[in-house]
Formats: structure tokens, C-alpha cells, sequence
């Protein structure tokens, strides 16, 4: 019990510590942080039945006891530091929260399969058409009612790529999720919606 | 013929002449203008022109360029010549498009968007470990994001512990305070071990604890019951040392 009484004292002298800024941070302090930052940046997460990537704002104040401003400044270096391997420091909206992740500019593997692939190029070219709601009737006439696709399949793939924050749904409408908006930039949005006036 | 004559002629075959290219470059100018808002329609449309048809168009205006004046003119030739090509590749690919099987387009389409999509970086990997205290372990993590709340349950729970640990920092003046409340709340009484959580809070009982291993206090136990007393009872075994901290409030006196 002693030694538990111990720990305690030393929690609350945890707590009562001075905050480190930065510019009183060492290399090697910075260092052990750059490297926790990039294990839970890269890490995945289910949030409300939805997957998310990284972590969010709110999570690395309170894990790094920074205030605003330092972990904003702290996380810019971090972001001209993870540059030099080929990874972008990217942040995102998720339920009115920022949250941070790792994106590469040359190529990583997608977790979509074929159809889901198809099925996601079908709903952008008909967001970006701009032709009013995009409804699941429109999405199975294009695809379904041409034969191009099963209806039980679209069904599954619609469930993953909601499932995987790629699409939002309300009632029967569809829009994009964080994830499209950050994994195809507005110009691959528009080459796809090209590319699919083709089939 | 007198000369006056001849040269009358001349001037009439002249004007002739004239009249016919005015003519005909108006001719000229007139079908290669039909042409051009034909092939853009039906490129617009995407539907194809014929190979024959196509060629013959182009025949008909190949020898366009020699009666065109002036840059509005010349401009609408490249227009059509621009359409021309254009309709040749959307002949060539619409031709491409009838000897891929559709599902080939699908999965041609599938590829392009896998090529323009660029992922978030994340650790991929499956679990290989198969047992019951993995799932909880992914529970509990979703947990960590997802139930704020149990969190905040759990403090407000164990708050009477979490509240006392505040007040960390005393001062001596403080401290020699503190001491003076547990004199008065303890010196020689006899306190049942249960009871003296309710009567102490977790500070003082910290307190207490270093009075004891500082030998202000002397304890000595029978029982369930302590006995507290300023001095040294030599009589009989008194405790050296003291811990009463505990989170839960029904055993919270350890002795040693």
C-alpha cells in the first residue's frame, strides 16, 4: 500500500509540474514525441460505427497537456518533418472535431475492392455532375437497371463505404464522408466523373 | 478587231471572272461553315460520322484554303479540321468500346479510380492472436474514443478521492495545522480502525502517517480498536509506522 501511496504522490507531482514549450523541449524529448505522434497518427479507429484515422485535436491536448497554439506550432514541424519520407500531416473534419492523419502523395493501398471501387467512381461522377440529390433509385439505375452491377452487391458495397467513412446517408440520399474529400482531390473527382461518361 | 475593242473584252473576261471566285468563295465559305456546325453537333452529341461520309466532306472542302480572304474565314476552316480530328477519335474509340466486353469497361473504370485515389497512410494488419481477452481488448478500445462518459461515471464516482489529492502543495503552517486537528481529533481516544476513515480526510491521514513514522504520535492497537496517545507507552508494542489511504471508504487502515 505504501508504494501505492507512492505512485500517488508522484501522480499529483505529475500534475503539478510546469508546462514544457517547445523551445524548452530537447531533440531527444521532440524526437520519443515525433514518434508517438506517427504511431497514433497512423493508427485506425471505429467511431460511431464509423472508421477514422489519426487522432483528434481534442485527444492530443489532453495527452500532451499542450494549449492550442504550441500543439498547432508543434505539429507544423512535425508536418516539415514527416515531408522528408514522403507523407503529408492531413486534417479533416469528423462530427464538428479536427482530427489529424497520414496521407502519401505516391501510392498506398487502397482497402477497396473492385466493386466498391465502382460503385464509389459511379457516386462522384453523380455528385459532381450537379444534377440535384444523389438517391439510391439514381445510383441502381445506373448501374443495377443496366446490369452492370448486382443489387446485392451494391447494397453490401454502400454499407462498406459508409462503414469505411467514405459516404454519408440521409435517408435515401447520399453525399461525401471526410475520406473521399481527402483521398480524391478535386480534380481526380473530375477526371473520374469523365471517366465514366466513357461506360 | 480595233484595239479598243480586244481590250473591252479583256475588261469583260476579267470581270467575269471576279464575279465567279466572288462567287464561289462565297460558296466555299457558305459549306465549310454547314460542315463545321455539323461535325460540332455531332460531336457535342458524341454520335459518329460515318468513315465514307466523313471523307467525302473533307474532299469537298480539301481545295477550301485557296478562296478564303480573309481571318473569320480561315478560322472556321480550323474549326472544322480541329472537328475532323476529333470526330476520327471518337470513331476510333467508339470502334475500341464495341470490342471490349462491358465488363472490361467496369473494370477499367474500377482501375482509374484506384489510380487517382491517394489513401491515408494507416497500420493494416489482421490479428492473429485467437483469444476472448483480444475481443475485450477491442472493446476497451473502442471504448477509450466512444464512452466519455464511463469516464467521467467513474470520477464522479470515486470523486471524495480525486477532490483531497487537489490540495497537494501545503505549506507548513498548513501542515502544523493539519497536525493540530488530528491532536485534538485523536489524542488519547480510542478509535475503532473502521471509524477512523469517516473521521479523517485522505490528507490527514496522510498526515498521520508521517506524524506516526516521525513518532509525534504513538499507536497502539488491541483489537480492532487504536489507541492514541502522545507518548511513549513503553508498556506495551506500539505501531512504528502508518498507511490510510485507500479509494474505497469501507476499509481503509492498513498497519504495519
Amino acid at each position: 500500500m505504501e508504494e501505492a501511496h507512492q505512485e500517488e504522490l508522484e501522480e499529483e507531482e505529475d500534475q503539478t509540474e510546469p508546462l514544457l514549450l517547445p523551445a524548452v523541449v530537447t531533440d531527444e524529448e521532440k524526437g520519443e514525441l515525433f514518434r508517438e505522434l506517427t504511431t497514433i497518427f497512423s493508427r485506425k479507429w471505429i467511431k460511431d460505427k464509423t472508421t477514422v484515422f489519426g487522432s483528434s485535436e481534442m485527444d492530443l491536448l489532453l495527452a500532451t497537456k499542450f494549449d492550442i497554439s504550441t500543439l498547432r506550432s508543434t505539429l507544423e514541424e512535425y508536418k516539415r518533418f514527416v515531408e522528408i519520407i514522403g507523407l503529408e500531416l492531413i486534417e479533416y473534419d469528423f462530427e464538428n472535431d479536427r482530427w489529424y492523419c497520414l496521407k502519401t502523395d505516391y501510392y498506398a493501398p487502397s482497402e477497396l475492392e473492385k466493386n466498391d471501387l465502382i460503385i464509389l467512381g459511379t457516386i462522384i461522377s453523380l455528385v459532381e455532375a450537379n444534377t440535384g440529390p444523389v438517391l439510391t433509385e439514381k445510383i441502381k439505375e445506373k448501374l443495377v437497371l443496366t446490369g452492370k452491377i448486382k443489387e446485392y452487391i451494391l447494397e453490401s458495397s454502400l454499407r462498406k463505404l459508409v462503414k469505411y467513412g467514405y459516404l454519408n446517408r440521409k435517408q435515401s440520399e447520399w453525399s461525401y464522408n471526410y475520406r473521399t474529400l481527402i483521398e480524391f482531390g478535386e480534380e481526380e473527382r473530375k477526371t473520374i466523373s469523365e471517366e465514366f461518361g466513357k461506360i | 478587231m480595233t484595239d479598243h475593242e480586244i481590250s473591252e473584252e479583256e475588261h469583260s473576261i476579267a470581270t467575269e471572272m471576279l464575279d465567279e471566285t466572288i462567287h464561289w468563295s462565297e460558296v466555299v465559305f457558305h459549306t465549310l461553315f454547314e460542315l463545321q456546325k455539323k461535325y460540332s453537333r455531332f460531336i457535342r452529341r458524341k454520335e459518329v460520322v460515318g468513315v465514307r461520309e466523313s471523307e467525302g466532306d473533307r474532299e469537298r472542302v480539301s481545295d477550301a484554303y485557296l478562296y478564303l480572304k480573309n481571318q473569320k474565314e480561315n478560322l472556321v476552316d480550323s474549326a472544322l479540321y480541329k472537328d475532323f480530328i476529333d470526330m476520327s477519335e471518337l470513331r476510333e474509340l467508339s470502334y475500341l468500346e464495341k470490342l471490349l466486353h462491358p465488363k472490361r469497361r467496369l473494370d477499367k473504370f474500377a482501375l482509374t479510380v484506384a489510380k487517382l485515389c491517394q489513401a491515408i497512410v494507416f497500420t493494416k494488419g489482421e490479428i492473429k492472436i485467437d483469444s476472448r481477452d483480444l475481443i475485450s481488448l477491442l472493446n476497451n478500445e473502442a471504448k477509450d474514443i466512444e464512452f466519455n462518459e464511463d469516464i467521467e461515471q467513474f470520477i464522479q464516482h470515486y470523486q471524495d478521492y480525486f477532490v483531497p489529492l487537489k490540495n497537494v502543495l501545503l505549506t507548513k503552517s498548513e501542515i502544523m495545522n493539519i497536525e493540530d486537528r488530528i491532536y485534538n481529533k485523536l489524542i488519547d481516544k480510542k478509535i475503532k480502525k473502521n471509524e477512523l476513515n469517516v473521521i479523517l480526510t485522505s490528507v490527514e491521514a496522510e498526515i498521520l502517517s508521517k506524524m506516526i513514522s516521525e513518532k509525534k504520535i504513538f499507536v497502539t492497537m488491541s483489537d480492532d480498536e487504536l489507541f492514541f496517545s502522545s507518548d511513549e507507552n513503553n508498556d506495551s508494542e506500539t505501531i512504528s509506522s502508518s498507511v490510510l489511504i485507500s479509494p474505497k471508504k469501507n476499509h481503509n487502515n492498513g498497519d504495519e
